[in-house]
């Protein structure tokens, strides 16, 4: 457990008044505010510090007991001592009675404050300031999770089974989902303020690229070396897709970055498991190095008939 | 298409103890659509979190009404400028 410094996360010293104090957080909130930072999760964090230490700072008796016993976070076995033995409300007899979650109504409950403060202030409840304000259900907090797969992982839908806390859930990843791209799984979220619905679960997948083709959306694209000689005369080449080798006509006469497309060889797309974008292809013409000497003379003679 | 779901406004705030002039402001700004039937007025459950995050930059951050607007139209234009910077990113891979 780490001592925290809420007048630093708050940028203030301790002479701080109520209003600096005031001023502080709400300027920074401003900027935190995960509704305000979506997907942001240094602000979120951040956002979450800020909050603490509000609630500690902007209680004048919170206060007081932080700056008596705050620095002395070390000796937190004896404080956790006397808060037993005064039973759970912590420190003398508890801040505030019933959890009412009053005023900022943010998707944010105690669990989430830091150890520092659960030892410092118990788990018996606090009331968030604000007076008038109303105390509102809201919908718990939305989770975040990141899922790693290959390019080649996502040709067919897929089931796959993750564990989020104590709880496994079973899911269907559909062919073709796009790197970045954030699925929801409703009501596997944190749970909801004052009796409001769970909250949900995002998923964000990152699809790591295990080809040689370059994906957008749906379409790959890759380069194929061809020869000189098939691209002068034209000839076959094989080339790899993602389901196998295939075989390509290449035409006579056929120039160096020409692009050629293979129907539906892309990846299948998102959610329209029965369609495929395409296939690109670049050629890239090889000239033959390291000539002898009979192939110099027959280049040469061919350069002399245009 | 998804089956809509619609809810009584004077339900929905009394279940999640929000103000009945604070969701009638959204209405008046333009910033939650509604549906009138019968002189009762509804909201899509889809906008239900839209509310809340309202509701909540309005309280935790004292953000009124003309805020919430213009707030609401950056985020906006946020998320599609994002949107456009990842698909940048992505074409630009394909010449790297």
């Amino acid at each position: 457990m780490e001592f925290i410094d809420y007048y630093k996360v708050l940028g203030l010293d301790k002479n701080a008044t109520a209003a600096d104090i005031k001023k502080a957080y709400r300027k920074l909130a401003r900027k935190l505010h995960p509704d305000l930072n979506p997907n942001d999760k240094t602000a979120q964090q951040k956002f979450q510090q800020i909050n603490e230490a509000n609630e500690v700072l902007s209680d004048p008796e919170k206060r007081k007991k932080y700056d008596q016993y705050g620095k002395d976070w070390q000796h937190a076995d004896a404080f956790e001592e006397a808060k037993r033995q005064q039973g759970s409300q912590g420190f003398g007899g508890g801040f505030g009675g019933q959890r009412t979650y009053s005023g900022g109504g943010k998707a944010f409950d105690e669990s989430q404050f830091s150890d520092f403060f659960e030892s410092m202030f118990g788990g018996g409840g606090f009331s968030r300031g604000g007076g008038s304000r109303q105390t509102a259900q809201f919908k718990g907090q939305d989770l975040n999770a990141t899922l790693r797969l290959n390019l080649t992982d996502i040709l067919k839908s897929q089931k796959q089974t993750i564990s989020i806390g104590d709880k496994k859930i079973r899911l269907t990843i559909p062919a073709g989902v796009e790197d970045g791209q954030t699925i929801k799984i409703k009501g596997y979220g944190g749970e909801g303020m004052n009796g409001g619905p769970k909250g949900d679960l995002l998923i964000t997948f990152e699809i790591f690229n295990n080809t040689r083709f370059k994906r957008l959306e749906s379409d790959l694209y890759s380069s194929e070396e061809v020869s000189i000689y098939t691209a002068l005369l034209g000839g076959e080449i094989t080339v790899e897709t993602l389901t196998g080798k295939v075989k390509l006509n290449v035409r006579p006469e056929t120039q160096n970055d020409t692009k050629v497309k293979l129907k539906g060889k892309g990846l299948p797309k998102y959610k329209k498991e029965d369609q495929h974008g395409d296939l690109f292809i670049t050629y890239k013409i090889v000239l033959p190095k390291n000539l002898s000497e009979k192939e110099k003379e027959l280049f040469t003679e061919l350069s002399k008939l245009r | 298409m998804a089956k809509e779901k619609y809810i009584l406004v004077s339900h929905y705030c009394k279940h999640a103890h929000i103000d009945d002039s604070f969701v009638q402001n959204l209405f008046e700004y333009g910033l939650v659509p509604f549906e009138e039937k019968e002189n009762d007025v509804f909201i899509d459950e889809k906008d239900i979190s839209e509310i809340e995050r309202m509701f909540r930059l309005h309280n935790d951050l004292g953000i009124n009404f003309e805020g919430l607007d213009a707030l609401k139209q950056m985020l906006k234009r946020m998320q599609k400028l994002e949107r456009e910077m990842n698909l940048l990113q992505k074409r630009l891979r394909l010449y790297e």
